[in-house]
């Protein structure tokens, strides 16, 4: 085959010749053909976000003015009072890209899209030096999200390369709704962030498969001193109308708390879990060797509401595995186990027409204690905000101060922030009613949050607060919100403790929040 | 560990279970699809074979038109009441069902003509007209273009009374490929009928079952491609300005939770607003709603629809 554009022609010059000569003979072959179309081969889709907000609540650190994540009362300064009060504008913009080449025939798909985000006024995320917005707003401030190929080699599996949504459920992420994603599988309660790696999906009639290989963190190439996530993720449906996942994660951390954001660190020793409000491994600076795995296993049960009035999701998942510290003597001997759970469980009732007119509880409950690794043996559960924040971003509770809300550009904060609860474990709830005053135009929403320690620190109760909140929602277009929020939490005697209030001498004001959203997802 | 063994084992088992395993894969939807009335067929001059379905010795024809994506099936629940006192014809439009696929453009012109040739070939000179959702956006075509074909008009949740402006259009048109069709899965599907209705009816689910089974089927691509030109035809024959012009009298049948219409993503609000929107231009027009039925509304609560289309039709 030394010229094989001579071979093509030549290929189609004798197709073309047999098909004359079936219309010359008069053979109707293609009366009933349909005419085939392509996909799209270039789109362009954006999501506008904006909000004011006013707060009792903010970052007492100059640093970390503009972008701050994390649990309230934490290192990372943020605190309530009743002394100041917050007004401020941010506003974020994420373009995605979308390039589908023709010749490819849809079976390979670039996708790319970044994070524009600032304070008006500031330059916060950005970097560059000029404050001041308007008049001398120029900034550096655009971050990748993802940059990622799909190739679909076979019908129905794709494989997904680069910088992409490495999400804990069983669902394409590229092609579900971000509101499923939150509401199936682990509901990013573990991993509900963007990483660099390749997946593996299976998305047949009645099952789904998805195996993951990830690189979080890549210190010296030639070393082997890397954090890697390896998955493997498993969901059927079991009747017409529910479906049962399992999955295991394994997380092996040679980094010892290298690399990581900023100056924070990552891994299970860093100062990333004073921020987020994670357990913080008490390994010093000693090197050391994990090896993480979480075994789960999940249901859903009419996630959108369609199929029927009732709504079922929820999952268990145990996390297990060794931390072993180098000591003295260049031998690794110090051994750790791990061993903690996580359940969840959130029903719905559509009462009215529409989804927007329903009911939701949503129970959690994680394990943990008091002792740490005191006993050789970590009791509480391990999210991916102990390598990275914010990883473990379970959204869709309905709350907003006490467990974190999706509302963000880069002030990601709440009371508790990783649902570990610094390693003493959880029970909490939400409770909301929603209602459409006019069909899929005109929602309000009124909610309640509370949720418990399994563990008193010292000085301090068990009782971590109590939230109410509510929200009037508008959509003048479609997937455009004009959103209104308002919520407060009555904090417990949990925070009495000086150990979790930022070494206060007392319980810390009742931190507030009101806020006016406009989101527009343009496509 | 015997828990865990225990815990293991029942979560195999469960992960056995599977939804339509009884299902078979249809060939062609032609030959495959099961009608629950005797089906015929007539061979029309602009190329398509349309299948339908015929009931009842009445002196009065009514013939049928179903809606987006469905098929002559799903007047199941009307068929045999109306049929006591009309011959009742219920049709597959080209390119669904049972009717021939292929390269037709779907527009509702193209539908209205055929349905008079049809209309032609059974020697109907006028007959009453009933469509639901699409099918009656048909209907109204087909009023406003053969005036005097059509005696009476049953309009079951039409599209076409809700306006679209010329943006909506464009990303209707540029939405609507046969890859929405082609590649749905089962969950998607069910979904995709749940909807229609208030609350989805235990003998609704042989058109899910059956829509699952037709991917497999030679003709299916066919059906794919015509979904998809129904969608851009609907939107191209908006027949919201020529309202008034509707000389029939008119029965127009609303579920009062059809989610559906109006469009849930573009411009929500009442159903029972859009519904009077059309009852208000139509001049001869009278409205019902009913209550606990959705988009299927002649399906779902077919007792009370029956009754009042028999009504409607008295002399």
């Amino acid at each position: 085959m030394k010229h094989p554009l001579l071979w093509g022609l030549v290929l189609s010059l004798s197709m073309q010749t047999l098909l004359q000569a079936q219309e010359t003979n008069g053979i109707r072959v293609f009366d009933q053909e349909v005419p085939e179309e392509s996909e799209r081969e270039f789109q362009f889709l954006a999501y506008w976000f904006s909000q004011a907000v006013s707060a009792n609540y903010y970052p007492t650190n100059d640093f970390l003015r503009g972008q701050v994540f994390g649990r309230l009362y934490g290192q990372n300064t943020t605190r309530s009072t009743d002394t100041a009060t917050t007004y401020y504008v941010e506003q974020r913009l994420l373009p995605f890209f979308i390039y589908q080449p023709k010749l490819f025939n849809g079976r390979a798909i670039l996708r790319a899209s970044f994070e524009i985000d600032f304070t008006w006024g500031d330059a916060s995320y950005g970097s560059g030096g000029n404050f001041g917005g308007a008049v001398a707003g120029d900034q550096v401030n655009l971050q990748t999200q993802n940059v990622e190929l799909e190739l679909i080699p076979y019908k129905n599996w794709s494989i997904n390369i680069g910088l992409q949504r490495m999400y804990d459920n069983p669902n394409n992420p590229y092609r579900t709704l971000f509101g499923k994603l939150t509401n199936t599988g682990y509901r990013l309660m573990f991993w509900g962030t963007d990483a660099t790696g390749i997946s593996v999906r299976y998305n047949g009639d009645y099952e789904r498969m998805k195996f993951g290989a990830w690189q979080f963190y890549e210190n010296l190439i030639q070393t082997d001193d890397d954090v890697n996530m390896f998955e493997a993720l498993y969901d059927r449906d079991i009747s017409r109308s529910w479906s049962l996942g399992a999955s295991i994660n394994y997380v092996r951390d040679r980094a010892s708390g290298q690399g990581g954001p900023s100056i924070l660190g990552q891994g299970l020793n860093s100062t990333l879990s004073n921020y987020n409000g994670s357990y913080r491994f008490p390994l010093g600076q000693n090197p050391y060797q994990a090896d993480v795995f979480w075994l789960g296993s999940f249901y859903t049960h009419n996630p959108d509401y369609i199929e029927d009035r009732w709504m079922a999701t929820g999952f268990l998942n145990y996390n297990f595995g060794t931390v072993d510290t180098l000591t003295t003597g260049e031998n690794y001997g110090q051994i750790s186990s791990i061993g903690g759970y996580t359940f969840n469980s959130k029903t719905g009732y559509r009462y009215g027409k529409t989804s927007g007119s329903r009911v939701e509880l949503d129970v959690l409950y994680t394990s943990g204690d008091a002792n740490g690794i005191s006993d050789n043996r970590y009791s509480g559960v391990l999210t991916g905000n102990n390598w990275g924040s914010p990883v473990s971003v379970w959204i869709s509770h309905g709350a907003y101060i006490l467990f974190p809300h999706g509302n963000v550009v880069n002030r990601f904060v709440s009371a508790v922030n990783d649902v570990s609860n610094l390693g003493y474990g959880l029970m909490g709830g939400t409770f909301n009613v929603y209602h459409d005053i006019i069909d899929n135009k005109l929602n309000i929403k009124a909610g309640t949050a509370a949720a418990f320690s399994n563990v008193n620190p010292q000085g301090g109760g068990n009782q971590l607060g109590v939230e109410l909140n509510g929200r009037i929602s508008w959509q003048p277009q479609v997937y455009m919100q004009l959103e209104l929020h308002a919520a407060k939490l009555w904090l417990g005697d949990f925070y009495d403790s000086p150990a979790v209030n930022a070494n206060s001498s007392s319980r810390p004001d009742n931190p507030w929040t009101v806020f006016l959203t406009y989101k527009w997802l343009m496509f | 560990m015997r828990k865990a063994i225990l815990f293991l084992s029942g979560m195999l088992l469960l992960l056995q279970c599977s939804p339509y395993q009884k299902l078979s894969p249809m060939k062609s939807m032609v030959e495959d699809l099961r009608y629950p009335f005797p089906v015929k067929f007539q061979e029309l001059s602009s190329g398509p074979r349309m299948a339908y379905m015929e009931q009842g010795q009445g002196a009065e024809t009514i013939i049928l038109i179903h809606g987006l994506g469905s098929y002559s099936p799903a007047w199941k629940n009307n068929i045999p009441a109306l049929a006591e006192k009309y011959r009742v014809i219920a049709i597959d439009l080209p390119g669904y069902g049972k009717s021939s696929k292929g390269p037709w453009t779907g527009s509702l012109e193209f539908y209205a003509e055929s349905l008079m040739e049809f209309a032609d070939s059974l020697k109907l000179k006028s007959f009453h007209l009933g469509g639901h959702s699409m099918g009656g956006q048909i209907s109204m075509v087909a009023a406003l273009k053969y005036p005097e074909r059509i005696q009476k008009l049953i309009l079951v949740a039409p599209a076409g009374f809700e306006p679209f402006h010329p943006g909506q259009k464009d990303w209707f048109r540029s939405v609507a490929t046969p890859s929405l069709t082609l590649l749905a899965k089962p969950r998607q599907i069910r979904e995709n009928f749940a909807i229609n209705f208030y609350a989805m009816p235990e003998d609704a689910e042989f058109m899910v079952e059956d829509r699952i089974a037709m991917r497999s089927a030679e003709d299916f691509p066919g059906y794919a491609y015509i979904v998809a030109q129904s969608i851009k035809a609907m939107v191209d024959r908006p027949v919201y300005d020529y309202l008034e012009q509707i000389q029939q009298k008119t029965l127009i049948v609303f579920g009062k939770d059809d989610m559906l219409i109006p469009n849930r993503f573009l411009t929500g609000g009442s159903t029972n607003d859009i519904a009077k929107i059309g009852d208000e231009k139509i001049p001869d027009s009278q409205l019902i709603m009913l209550e606990k039925a959705g988009h299927f509304v002649q399906f779902e609560a077919f007792e009370r629809f029956n009754q009042s289309v028999l009504e409607f039709l008295a002399p």
